[in-house]
């Protein structure tokens, strides 16, 4: 089919204009800021000296976010000369000889000795050590130097972030940390919540990864916590506004008590610096490609496939030896058309883009910061209607009232707008792979095509014809904090804050019929030669609906939380303790409102009220949800050798009974530096940085509904009664109460070291950890038997293990002045094991799950394909077995194959392994990231649905290389039809229906070129860089042809392959 | 110093506040109920028996009783699932403990499923346990508390008939189940034990049913007679009474020897009661006066479509009905008859088509038997008619002269049927059902695909695989593709009334041969055809029962108990074939039964198949639990 011609810009005419304006409003902006700002702030240098001297200048960037860098220290080496850099970055020096070299340094930055060589302007670009141990950093409730960090917190840097350009957050963290894995199970714009795992799973519940359209992330979600405050998302913010990312992945999360087991993400965003204001500007504009769309068959391969079935299986053929011929041939393409659905569907490229603006500054203590963010992301389907846009804007500003009280305010703000069309992208792309490739997506002459069923052709329901689902969500977090430093006692803070969330999702789905062409075969008109139809008369009509309609939905969700503490610290000679202690109270109510009307008479006025009154629905739901803690911590550390750290929660939840309802959750965290040790220094010095840590700590988990410790009884609609239409409001079925019902416990053990190697060239850590959840809420299966009519209550009984280790190691070296290489490389292994849940005794032992890997799939043990009737009568088979049959494994030897050969099979949930590989090379001025991630063995299911043959196109993997009666020897089945051939997985799943996903991609590629200031010095600019990025460029995998290792299978949107470019502009 | 300790002192209240005054830990569920306050209100409680009701059948996919996308009739010889057949294990040989199909909610939904029915008893008993206790005040109320507590029963007795037909004795519990109950030791009890538990709470409905003003929809005194009736009838067949060989003295699936007179007098005497009005007047619609043959075709039409109409009423029930399920528009349960069995070419799913067998059965509409190779006698397969002969007679077409109820219940090549959807109207100006052909005149060469067809140009993957869809259930007035259908589900009926009465008279034999006789006659004279005289022998009578019941309740779902309770599956079970239909643009026709396409290959497997087999899960859930002979 046709392409569209350029590649770069969105289709759609209204939408360039759209953003055209946006960016123009954006450089505006820009400009007023950079002409005038810098101005102001600009103060002239004293630029007269002696003749004998020469005077340098120079711009000091930030290496990673290209941000000026004021306060950098130069001196000339060997002299006592020596400045500081400006709030610009900029710096002027006197240097004697031209010969001299002029060393920049600054604290968690590379030191740089650069020689002079009678330039006047040397312009520096100073990279962050990425294992600094003064790096701050944020454990809960507290920041800490990372020397003095005793638990297992993975950090990563918001200049890490930023140097990584991604649309979001969560993308971004995959493969750059020991112990997180990041599943982003779709490639559709705006679906961007992943599945986080962190240490992989350590209790039951959610599906299977690898099952069919389901993603399993509520019970092995970790917590998320965004400024200390809970319950905000991390899916919309903006990658500019952050500050750190730190994951508590031991009993360092033993502090967020009830609701830490599966680990927790910190982010903090940034707040302003003194100084005058600093604008920055950054773009970003990225192109994106599938990379990796599920082939199916075509219309010859399709009606051949089909034809071998039927034959086989006595049935009627649907397509005779001519019609495959023609389907081949394409000379006829109105009565034998050879569709390829996808490509028909998609463009080649489509985009996504991001603009930021930031400003901060501050004086006299009062400090600022003020974001504004845009991004967006735009869909495949060639008429770009699913969209994603959001803007964002932040202002936190900090201020001192007086000398022991200061003050603060936070506010952020996000609008994110979705637009789907009126079919879901699985009913776009999962259908595209099921529609049959002998029938018209277009017509020969251009017009859409008939449809699959309910008026769905994907050509037109991908499109807004059918009418759109526009999703508006607001949310608003506001923030207020004050802390007071009593001046009499030195090192004591009283802080208290209050967060008031609140989040407004407004979604309308107006629906309307859309126009399909059917063809008049009998009116044809036909070449007399070849009998092909030449031209036919195509026949308009509204399908899918009757007439518009219109669904609204309204969710309202108000989440507040109260913090107030005490923080102590003090120093006494060689001792240092820190105290910290605190109560938070977190409250969240839900509230949602649901109408529906039809037969509009106009698709004009789209509002409830021009509905009909007939057959309309209302409908609405609430929910609440609070939480009480009581929070402490205490650190201790002795000459920064030896540290410890004991962390208190008690948390009260909403979700129990009075008697049930407070949990205790402490932890302790031991270090020892052992590389302050004489001993050591003595002996072992090349090993110049040891720690070796340890922790013990105990957390909870508080999933599913709240008082499920009363019988509830839910609302729903009921039956008709009377002669009217109207619907009865039922009530119940009843969840049957657990009295009883508590947290789910898990003590957390882990041991690690951490250690760097010949003044810090080399960096190693280590740690293994012991996770062992217990009291895990699940249902009481296998005493109560079916006719008992309960629907078990989930209790305190399950148990599950979760051991693994983590390790991550990197060199760092200075090569040349020029030249710095930071290399790490980070791998993690965790697996876990179902201890004891109530499980139904079993025929045969080896189907019993407790014991294996959550997930683990029963299912037969396919072991190769019978090539002929010798092969089936020389092994046990079903009775309907031919040859081309999958053959099923006789697992227990008994000469038959039946329910009990079924066996689990592990490794279904999420790998168990996974890894990555970071360089960050800078060579003058280039900066080079390079992201290498992957996943070990890991099985998914390579099908999408069983409807299959008759009813719908095969995948490409099944036809090549399949059995026929030629070729017997293989690993493909058969061709087959639906569920009506006794190995297909919606009758009975077998590992045939299984890919191993294990992986290895170059998931991120970024090169970077800090333009010299001397370019645009004089234009007030501080300093500008631009950058080329590409995310999943290369991809090793061995089930290449049916989906991206990433996705959640054959039938969701795809992964996307990203090249974009990008600047970044500071003044 | 003073204003610094002000503030510290301002903390601590705050604090003080945030910790103590409003406990944001004690607060009530705010979309929920408890179970006091459901039973300290009459019409929470009859909302939670509304709820009951919601869930009857133990179905999963808001079908409530036996409308639903694939039918139970699909279990049988009638009609064929097209898009899951493989779901049907009982006719697949693939019916065991692991592998229920269906009857466990493997793959595709589920009906008829032990945990749901069990689940759905849990909540009627917990009603029955608790109704009692409810305060009312108003003597409105406390009339609603008894009727409430007998709907209750009914619908208890409805569900533990649904498990005594499908699995035999069943495990009896007229308390509320509890959490820390010893499900380990318990046992089924026998089918006796089971039918007298039904009849038990059947007669308590009736008792605080009777003299109630009662919406349509619940439960009524006739409902529960109705279903009393029906299960007597169960308990009185041949499966439960020595017919299946070796289990004669299971009493979970077996009877007492002798049983069965007294079972037969007990069903007979349960449909009279319905029959004397003893539960309100309940009347067949139509006339059933004996029909003056030959009918005219106007006079067939009336016979059809009254007899259809009795499946698309909606607002107030007519007089034949008993018992129904109401369907909504928008919201509530879900009834998608037309887009679910409706033609392909009305962008209908095409599912349930009756098989050939089963459209063969249909009588002439003159009461004698149809028979397929009338013109060339010895040939099962192939019919041929010129347009001449059929000018001369219009039976050559298979589809000719037979019984109205045929033009009520089957859509043929040829079959008038709804305005197409306007893209379909090039295909077909005439609205004739097209699940044949059209070819030229030389009788090879197609023409135009059928648009019915497995291979016509509108959803063809939805089209007939036996080449012929089920009419029964749709509503003419209803665009299937647009809209969910409006119309009544019937599960009792007072045609079902008077055949279990009959056919208890037919199998008791002797002086109520006759009784038996007429009231067949009036289900056959309602539908058109001739009387049946009295038959001088039993077997004769019992062939004629069997033949009205089939075509009478045709995919309404009873053939899946009256095969098993006669124990007749073993013979109808077959493969099922296409039917061919090639029209000659020169008005010939040619009807071909293709053994060349096998549709579905079906397998009877044995006798323990009359049973439903209980899952190896609860078996293990349960070790005393007595299992299913057999499997």
């Amino acid at each position: 089919m046709k392409k569209t011609p350029n590649y770069f810009w969105p289709s759609k005419p209204n939408v360039n204009f759209h953003k055209l304006l946006l960016t123009l409003k954006i450089m505006t902006i820009l400009l007023v800021c950079g002409l005038v700002l810098p101005a102001y702030s600009l103060t002239p240098g004293n630029l007269s000296a002696d003749e004998q001297q020469i005077k340098v200048s120079g711009t000091i960037t930030d290496g990673s976010t290209n941000l000026p860098m004021p306060g950098v220290n130069i001196q000339v080496k060997g002299t006592g000369t020596g400045a500081i850099s400006e709030t610009n970055g900029m710096y002027t020096i006197t240097v004697t000889d031209k010969n001299a070299i002029l060393v920049f340094s600054f604290i968690g930055y590379v030191t740089q000795e650069v020689p002079v060589n009678g330039r006047t302007v040397v312009d520096i670009v100073l990279s962050a050590v990425t294992t600094n141990l003064d790096e701050v950093v944020v454990v809960g409730y507290s920041a800490q130097k990372r020397a003095n960090v005793v638990g297992s917190v993975a950090s990563i840097s918001g200049t890490t972030l930023q140097q990584v350009p991604s649309v979001n957050v969560s993308n971004s963290l995959g493969g750059r940390m020991s112990g997180i894995s990041v599943l982003q199970e779709t490639g559709e714009p705006g679906q961007i919540t992943p599945r986080i795992l962190i240490r992989g799973r350590s209790t039951l519940g959610g599906t299977r990864g690898g099952e069919p359209g389901t993603t399993g992330v509520t019970q092995t979600r970790p917590l998320i916590v965004i400024d200390g405050v809970q319950g905000r998302s991390m899916d919309e913010i903006d990658p500019m506004d952050i500050a750190s990312i730190s994951v508590l992945k031991d009993a360092a999360a033993s502090i967020y008590g009830s609701n830490a087991a599966n680990g927790v993400i910190l982010i903090t965003t940034k707040k302003g610096a003194e100084g005058k204001p600093r604008l920055n500007y950054q773009f970003y504009q990225g192109w994106m490609t599938p990379t990796i769309i599920p082939e199916t068959t075509n219309a010859q391969e399709y009606a051949q496939m089909l034809t071998e079935y039927q034959v086989q299986n006595g049935k009627s053929r649907s397509y005779t030896d001519k019609d495959i011929e023609l389907f081949g041939s394409g000379v006829d393409p109105w009565e034998h058309p050879n569709t390829n659905w996808y490509n028909d569907l998609i463009k080649d490229w489509t985009t996504t883009y991001r603009h930021n603006f930031t400003i901060d500054g501050g004086f006299k203590g009062m400090t600022y910061y003020l974001s504004f963010g845009l991004k967006g992301d735009e869909s495949m389907y060639k008429q770009s209607s699913t969209k994603y846009t959001q803007y964002n804007v932040r202002a936190k500003v900090d201020l001192p009232i007086t000398d022991w009280l200061s003050t603060g305010i936070d506010i952020a703000g996000f609008q994110i707008h979705k637009l789907y069309p009126y079919k879901s992208a699985d009913g776009i792309v999962g259908q595209s792979t099921r529609l049959l490739p002998t029938r018209w997506s277009f017509w020969p002459t251009g017009e859409p095509g008939p449809d699959i069923e309910y008026g769905d052709n994907p050509v037109v329901t991908s499109t807004f014809a059918g009418g759109k689902n526009d999703q508006m969500t607001y949310r608003y977090l506001n923030t207020f904090n004050a802390s007071i430093k009593p001046p009499f006692i030195k090192g004591l803070s009283l802080n208290g804050s209050y967060s008031y969330d609140l989040n407004n999702y407004y979604n309308k789905a107006f629906y309307q019929p859309w126009t399909l062409y059917t063809a008049d075969f009998s009116k044809a008109t036909r070449d007399p030669n070849t009998g092909f139809i030449v031209s036919q008369p195509l026949t308009p009509g509204l399908r899918g609906l009757s007439s518009p309609q219109n669904n609204e939905t309204y969710n309202r969700t108000i989440n507040e939380t109260i913090n107030l503490n005490v923080v102590y610290s003090k120093k006494f000679g060689a001792h240092s303790i820190s105290l910290y202690g605190g109560f938070e109270q977190y409250t969240s109510d839900y509230n949602q409102l649901y109408g529906f009307r039809q037969y509009y008479i106009s698709t004009l006025i789209q509002t409830m009220d021009a509905g009909a009154d007939q057959d309309k629905n209302t409908t609405g739901t609430a929910s609440i949800y609070a939480r009480k803690s009581w929070i402490g911590r205490a650190t201790y550390d002795y000459k920064g050798k030896y540290l410890a750290e004991v962390l208190f929660r008690r948390d009260g939840s909403l979700k129990f009974p009075p008697d049930s309802r407070w949990g205790n959750f402490p932890g302790l965290l031991l270090g020892w530096r052992a590389s302050e040790e004489d001993f050591w220094k003595n002996n072992i010095a090349f090993i110049n940085y040891f720690k070796l840590r340890a922790s013990y700590g105990k957390m909870g988990m508080d999933p599913g509904n709240p008082f499920q410790y009363t019988n509830s009884f839910g609302l729903s609609s009921g039956m008709v009664f009377g002669t009217g239409s109207s619907i009865e409001t039922a009530v119940g079925p009843p969840v049957i109460a657990n009295p009883n019902i508590t947290w789910e416990t898990q003590t957390t053990q882990n041991i690690g070291f951490e250690s760097k190697f010949a003044n810090d060239l080399f960096h190693l850590n280590f740690e293994v950890f012991y996770n062992k959840r217990e009291d895990i809420l699940a249902p009481r299966d296998a005493s109560v038997p079916g006719f008992s009519g309960l629907s078990l209550p989930n209790e305190n009984i399950a148990q599950v293990d979760n051991k693994g280790f983590e390790i991550d190691g990197g060199v760092h070296k200075n090569i040349t002045a020029d030249l710095r290489i930071d290399l790490t490389a980070n791998y993690s292994y965790n697996h876990n094991n179902v201890v004891f849940q109530d499980e139904p005794k079993r025929s045969v032992e080896w189907q019993q799950t407790t014991g294996h890997p959550y997930g683990a799939w029963l299912m037969y043990n396919a072991i190769g394909i019978f090539k002929d009737q010798a092969e089936i009568d020389g092994y046990p088979h079903w009775s309907t077995a031919k040859p081309g049959d999958v053959k099923f494994e006789d697992y227990n030897n008994d000469g038959k194959i039946d329910g009990d050969d079924r066996i689990l099979i592990d490794q279904c949930d999420a790998p168990n392994s996974y890894y990555g590989v970071n360089l960050d090379a800078s060579y003058k001025n280039f900066t080079l990231s390079v992201l290498v991630q992957g996943q070990g063995k890991y099985l998914r299911f390579n099908h999408y649905d069983e409807r299959r043959g008759e009813a719908g196109n095969y995948f490409k993997w099944t036809y090549d290389n399949r059995w026929t009666p030629e070729n017997t020897v293989t690993n493909i089945a058969r061709a087959f039809n639906r569920n009506d051939y006794y190995w297909g997985h919606a009758v009975n799943m077998s590992t045939y229906w299984l890919s191993n996903v294990a992986y290895c991609r170059l998931k991120s590629l970024v090169l970077t070129y800090n333009i010299p200031s001397t370019l645009y010095k004089k234009l007030g600019i501080a300093n500008a860089s631009v950058y080329v990025s590409g995310n999943n460029l290369a991809l090793i995998y061995s089930a290449e042809k049916i989906f991206d290792p990433e996705v959640n299978g054959a039938g969701v949107y795809p992964a996307m392959k990203t090249f974009a470019i990008g600047a970044n502009i500071g003044f | 110093m003073k204003k610094i300790s002000n503030y510290i002192i301002g903390f601590a209240v705050l604090i003080f506040t945030a910790t103590s005054c409003t406990d944001v830990l004690d607060q009530q569920p705010v979309n929920t109920f408890n179970q006091d306050v459901v039973f300290s209100d009459i019409n929470v409680v009859k909302s939670y028996l509304g709820k009951c009701y919601d869930r009857m059948g133990g179905n999963t996919d808001n079908g409530v009783l036996g409308m639903r996308e694939d039918l139970l009739s699909d279990a049988t010889d009638q009609t064929l699932c097209i898009h899951r057949p493989a779901n049907y294990g009982n006719l697949k040989g693939t019916l065991s403990p692991d592998y229920g199909g269906y009857f466990t909610n493997t793959g595709y939904a589920g009906f008829l499923m032990w945990d749901n029915i069990y689940a759905n008893l849990q909540n009627i008993t917990t009603i029955i346990a608790n109704i009692d206790a409810v305060k009312v005040t108003t003597s409105t109320d406390e009339a609603l508390k008894v009727r409430l507590k007998g709907e209750a029963y009914f619908l208890r007795a409805y569900s533990y008939s649904m498990l005594l037909m499908n699995y035999g004795g069943v495990v009896l519990m007229d308390k509320p189940n509890t959490l820390t109950q010893d499900y380990q030791t318990m046992t089924r009890s026998t089918i006796a034990q089971t039918k007298d538990f039904i009849l038990a709470d059947i007669a308590s409905a009736i008792t605080n049913l009777t003299g109630q003003t009662i919406e349509q929809g619940r439960a009524t005194p006739a409902a529960a007679a109705a279903l009393k009736s029906r299960v007597l009838l169960f308990c009185a067949s041949k499966l439960t009474n020595g017919g299946y060989t070796g289990q004669e003295s299971n009493t979970l699936v077996s009877f007492p020897a002798g049983s069965q007179t007294a079972l037969l007098q007990a069903a007979r005497d349960a449909s009279k009661a319905v029959m004397d009005g003893t539960y309100g007047a309940f009347s067949l619609v139509g006339t059933t006066t004996e029909p003056v043959l030959p009918l005219t075709s106007a006079q067939i039409k009336t016979y059809s479509e009254t007899y259809q109409n009795i499946f698309i009423q909606k607002g107030k029930w007519n007089s034949e009905t008993i018992w129904g399920i109401q369907y909504p528009l928008t919201g509530g349960n879900v009834n998608n008859a037309n887009i679910w069995f409706g033609p392909c070419g009305y962008h209908n799913w095409g599912n349930n088509d009756p098989t050939e067998p089963a459209v063969r059965s249909f009588e002439m509409a003159d009461g004698t038997p149809f028979v397929w190779d009338k013109y060339t006698p010895g040939d099962q397969y192939l019919r041929k008619a010129t347009a001449a002969e059929l000018a001369a007679d219009p039976n050559r077409s298979p589809y000719n002269g037979r019984e109205p109820r045929f033009y009520a219940i089957v859509l043929y090549h040829g079959a008038p049927w709804q305005a197409r959807p306007s893209d379909v109207v090039p295909y077909d100006p005439n609205n004739l059902v097209q699940s044949g052909h059209f070819y030229l005149n030389d009788e090879k060469t197609v023409r135009a695909l059928g648009c019915d067809t497995r291979q016509g140009p509108v959803e063809n993957w939805n089209g007939t695989k036996t080449g012929y869809y089920l009419k029964k259930f749709l509503d003419p007035t209803s665009a299937g593709q647009f809209y969910r259908n409006t119309t009544t589900w019937v599960e009792f009926r007072y045609a079902e009334i008077l055949l279990n009465y009959a056919e208890a008279c037919i199998e008791l034999g002797g002086a109520d041969l006759q009784n038996g006789i007429n009231a067949l006659n009036l289900v056959r004279r309602r539908a058109g055809l001739p009387s049946r005289s009295l038959a001088s022998n039993q077997a004769t009578a019992r062939t004629y029962l069997r033949q009205e019941r089939a075509i009478e309740f045709f995919a309404e779902g009873h053939r899946w108990y009256d095969l098993r309770r006669w124990m007749t599956f073993k013979d109808v079970v077959s493969n099922v074939y296409g039917m061919k239909v090639k029209q000659m643009d020169n008005g010939n026709y040619e009807w071909k039964l293709d053994l060349t396409d096998n549709e579905d290959s079906r397998t009877w497997g044995g006798d323990k198949y009359y049973w439903l087999p209980l899952t190896r899960t609860e078996m293990n859930k349960a070790p005393n639990l007595q299992p299913q002979p057999g499997y």
